[in-house]
């Protein structure tokens, strides 16, 4: 029996985070993500929502407590296997964080090429998936020149070919009209249930209640559950 | 509906079904029909037949402009200078081993005159008689009065007779095995037979030119590691700086999971590309310069000089030079970057 698909796929406990010698911006948070669960995570601008996700996407170690990702203690792992968990995960960021000066194409394909996959494999999942996200016609036309929207549309391509099994997007619908923004909400409830662990970081009330995923709440660096989301 | 049109939709429809995020669409509301699918299926397959550009940009970009001309311009004159230096070490060595190979199977007796000139010519005979016997020597050979004229002619002038001052004899002694004739047994052995005589070997002369040349090479060593280092330093500060330059693209590598060798590697392939294509343009550079020396050289009217030889295998290491330059620029920028990288997150 696989013992790890009954292991939390992220646990925290007593975790902390502080930038330098700055007072803590998380604090004693104790929490464990289910492997295939999905959450909301709020909380006001400059609550460490962002903060929390660098943490989970392995961006940060914690100052203080201990943080598991897929069972390994991150303040005792090293560089390599970091690395090698990190591609386990998908990160849609806020900001969409592409590589300029590389195609739309290259961008999608960036993950695949980290894992060293054949360029003919990488070729043929990245064009299905540029087709689907509808993308194809701006294959090969760089990230600078293509709009807000399709960058959008590029950073989500890129955070899933892996299929990742921990995906963690920061304000994904912040930055796309109400229509992408379903889209995107649908697509991410189709990988959860395909067995993706999802983390949405937002602050929209909107899409909150929409949606009836538990959230996690961030307030002066303190987290917590709530289950009941008719509350807020 | 032919049984091929039924084909291709079967197999359009297990194309999106291989895409997890299709399904989510189809529950959006947007279901996708027989023909949508067709039409997206003959899509992707008409993309995959397409060709990739050719000019693909690299990951982690070394930025045109001034820091890459300035590295470009640092290994082609590093080149540049590697090899007129080391055709000067080349050229200076053969020199040296030519005249060593002349001077040593020969050396010269010089027989001082006895006041009575009976007893001369015998001893002179029986020098001539025991170097003859000698082991490893293959020729002895008086030097007439005409060449000793000819010898001393720059000093004395054309009109003296020799005969009537006291000019020691020479004798040109060829041997064979010379670098490993004892030359001390000989002195020893000769001065049993005759106390007139006397043994000039060039042994002396040439250990002051082998000092001499051996100065010149460590000099040419010291130039090389100086040009080696000033490149050496131009890379790690490129390198480093580039790093900063690109620290978000960095970051988004890392965040994909990219280890820190991954990303070395990707720069080490453009630095060690460009720096091949720089050396290769040295190297080219440096060849109407070497040829111009070798020239000059040749017109030294100075004996031993002239000597001096360039062979194919010389020239083979001078056109090697891009390619070890090329070499050391890749393991610069490699250690440098993964140094670096173990600094940041």
């Amino acid at each position: 029996m696989d013992t790890e698909q009954f292991e939390p796929i992220v646990e925290m406990k007593n975790v902390a985070l502080a930038y330098g010698d700055n007072p803590e911006v998380l604090k004693n948070i104790n929490f464990s993500f289910r492997r295939g669960s999905i959450h909301f995570l709020t909380g006001k601008s400059g609550a460490g929502k962002t903060s929390l996700l660098s943490m989970l996407y392995l961006a940060q170690k914690p100052t203080d407590g201990t943080l598991k990702v897929f069972g390994n203690n991150v303040a005792l792992t090293d560089r390599d296997t970091l690395a090698f968990l990190r591609r386990r995960i998908g990160v849609v960021f806020q900001d969409f964080r592409l590589l300029e000066h590389l195609s739309v194409f290259d961008n999608v394909a960036l993950p695949l090429r980290i894992r060293g996959m054949k360029e003919k494999e990488i070729r043929q999942r990245v064009i299905e998936l540029l087709a689907w996200v509808e993308l194809s016609h701006n294959m090969y036309v760089k990230s600078s020149e293509i709009s807000g929207g399709e960058k959008q549309r590029v950073a989500i391509a890129r955070a899933v070919i892996n299929r990742p099994e921990l995906l963690l997007a920061d304000e994904p619908t912040g930055n796309v009209d109400s229509e992408i923004a379903l889209k995107l909400m649908k697509l991410f409830a189709e990988l959860n249930r395909l067995g993706t662990t999802v983390v949405i970081a937002t602050h929209s009330n909107e899409l909150m209640r929409r949606y009836n995923y538990p959230r996690l709440v961030l307030a002066d660096g303190n987290l917590s559950y709530l289950k009941d989301t008719s509350v807020g | 509906m032919t049984v091929t049109e039924m084909d291709e939709i079967k197999q359009a429809k297990a194309l999106e079904n291989k895409l997890a995020p299709t399904n989510a669409l189809r529950r959006n509301g947007n279901s996708v029909s027989k023909a949508t699918a067709k039409q997206r299926a003959a899509r992707i397959r008409e993309l995959r037949r397409q060709k990739a550009p050719a000019d693909k940009n690299q990951e982690l970009p070394i930025d045109e402009g001034y820091s890459k001309t300035f590295l470009r311009v640092t290994v082609a004159v590093s080149v540049f200078l590697f090899a007129i230096t080391l055709a000067g070490v080349l050229g200076i060595n053969s020199m040296f081993e030519n005249s060593r190979n002349q001077v040593v199977s020969n050396f010269t007796v010089q027989v001082l005159p006895l006041p009575n000139a009976q007893n001369s010519r015998e001893d002179l005979l029986n020098i001539v008689n025991f170097l003859e016997k000698y082991p490893d020597v293959e020729q002895v050979t008086v030097l007439s009065d005409a060449e000793l004229r000819a010898l001393l002619q720059p000093w004395l002038g054309a009109n003296v007779d020799i005969e009537m001052l006291p000019i020691p004899k020479l004798l040109d002694v060829k041997i064979r095995n010379g670098r490993n004739f004892d030359y001390r047994e000989l002195t020893v052995r000769l001065s049993e037979i005759s106390a007139q005589a006397s043994i000039n070997d060039h042994n002396l002369w040439l250990s002051r030119l082998l000092k001499f040349i051996n100065s010149l090479k460590m000099l040419a060593v010291t130039i090389l590691i100086l040009v080696a280092g000033g490149c050496v330093a131009s890379i790690v500060y490129a390198a480093k700086t580039g790093l900063n330059v690109h620290r978000d693209i960095i970051s988004i590598l890392h965040t994909m999971g990219a280890t820190d060798e991954y990303i070395a590697i990707n720069y080490v392939k453009q630095i060690s590309q460009m720096s091949a294509v720089a050396g290769i343009v040295g190297a080219i550079l440096s060849v109407p310069a070497i040829l111009i020396i070798a020239h000059m050289a040749q017109g030294i009217e100075a004996g031993i000089f002239n000597s001096a030889t360039f062979g194919m295998e010389d020239w083979v290491f001078i056109l090697l030079l891009p390619f070890v330059s090329a070499t050391l620029v890749a393991l610069t920028a490699y250690l440098t970057v993964v140094k670096t990288l173990r600094h940041m997150v």
